[in-house]
């Protein structure tokens, strides 16, 4: 013999109602959330860390400095000479390893207006892979167009393939237009230094 | 006569119990991060010994002919601070190494089977602090043709390799490895650092890790 179930009551009929609302809710909610969670394009920034022309800037696997910086039309790098209409910027940097064997692969000039000029093609740094704590000079040299120059910031970071989530160096360069003028106006070849491992 | 209506813990207490379950199978299932990027990078597989007595070693690897399996025996005997390399094909030679540096010689001896692949080892002392100083590409050290590679094997000794690409064939001149030999790999670190343990390993996450006790 069956029997039919007996009615809701309104109690239970509105604790079920309730309850869907809530799941709804958690559901809108949760969308919400994620809508404004930030995108990969935030994500996977580097950290930044940032120092002036005389800093020693701390990065994840080691800590770097400037210890020469020049621009001028032409450049002997050693193996080859290069001219530009625009200005070369060179610099001859200080990095020390703090753990594991590291390097800096990645150099790039970023101008005030957020155009940025990568260390690739005849644009490159030198910078041995040395174990922790040996002090190596690394050396750059990169195109960029002498109306970018003032303001300007270079940015270093140890993978030149990859500098997602890892940590990067913002260095104000500190150069001025009359700086960029007088660069633009030398006429002798700027010769890079050689890429040495120990010095100090 | 109505029957009591059941407490809440009495009606929920299904999802109170699986309630943990869900939480800890939430966790596993997210952890497969850990898996995937970064268990496999790290020296997270230790095998441990100490100066002076043998390690035994066992790891699975894979090449183009499939799966091995690497074993062998392995003692650390020495780590001297040395200013010459000896070869087993190019003899002592005089090295320099980069300035504020020196240099650090770790003779170690092997047993293993001669068919066992001991090519692609790699090899780096740590200090005090943990801080891994390996030896790859000699760093620095002159004449760098006086660096053997790998590290871990005779130079000129290497033994069988393994299979990297269709039709390759091995080595006649350096397949044949001895049953049992004594090496020197060597390290570069600057000048104040003292090792205290000898890393060896072939592929993350497994790696050997000897404690240098007899070193102040």
């Amino acid at each position: 013999m069956s029997s039919t179930p007996p009615p809701l009551g309104p109690g239970r009929r509105r604790r079920k109602a309730t309850a869907a609302l809530l799941v709804v809710a958690a559901l809108a909610v949760g969308r919400v959330v994620t809508d404004r969670l930030p995108g990969d394009d935030v994500t996977d920034r580097p950290f930044t860390v940032t120092g002036s022309l005389t800093d020693e800037v701390a990065l994840r696997t080691g800590s770097v400095r400037v210890l020469e910086l020049h621009g001028a039309p032409t450049i002997d790098t050693g193996i080859d000479g290069y001219r530009t209409p625009g200005l070369w910027l060179t610099a001859s940097l200080r990095f020390v390893p703090s753990d594991g064997t590291s390097t800096l692969s990645y150099a790039a000039v970023r101008s005030r207006d957020g155009r940025v000029w990568t260390a690739d093609g005849r644009n490159r740094i030198s910078c041995p892979l040395m174990v922790a704590l040996v002090p190596s000079r690394c050396v750059l040299n990169i195109e960029v167009a002498p109306e970018a120059l003032p303001g300007a910031e270079l940015l270093l970071a140890p993978l030149s393939t990859d500098q997602r989530r890892d940590s990067m160096a913002v260095i104000d360069l500190g150069i001025t237009a009359e700086q960029v003028t007088q660069w633009q106006a030398q006429t002798q070849t700027v010769v890079l230094p050689d890429v040495e491992v120990g010095v100090a | 006569m109505t029957t009591p209506r059941p407490s809440w813990w009495t009606r929920n207490r299904w999802g109170i119990i699986l309630l943990p379950v869900a939480i800890v199978a939430a966790l596993a299932a997210s952890s497969a991060r850990v898996v995937l990027f970064w268990w496999p990078y790290g020296p997270h597989e230790v095998t441990r010994g100490v100066v002076g007595h043998p390690v035994e070693f066992t790891e699975g690897w894979i090449d183009l002919a499939g799966h091995h399996d690497r074993s062998l025996s392995l003692t650390i005997t020495d780590v001297d601070q040395v200013s010459a390399m000896t070869s087993e094909t190019r003899g002592t030679v005089e090295v320099t190494t980069p300035p504020g540096t020196v240099l650090w010689a770790v003779t170690m001896h092997v047993d293993a089977d001669p068919d066992q692949v001991l090519w692609g080892c790699h090899l780096a002392v740590l200090d005090r602090e943990g801080r891994s100083f390996d030896n790859d590409f000699g760093r620095g050290i002159e004449p760098s043709y006086q660096v053997k590679s790998p590290p871990c094997t005779p130079d000129g000794a290497i033994g069988p390799m393994p299979v990297l690409f269709e039709g390759q064939e091995q080595d006649p001149e350096t397949i044949n490895r001895p049953a049992s030999y004594t090496t020197q790999a060597y390290v570069v670190t600057p000048a104040d650092v003292r090792p205290t343990v000898v890393r060896l390993w072939w592929n993350y996450p497994s790696v050997v890790e000897v404690a240098l006790t007899s070193q102040s």
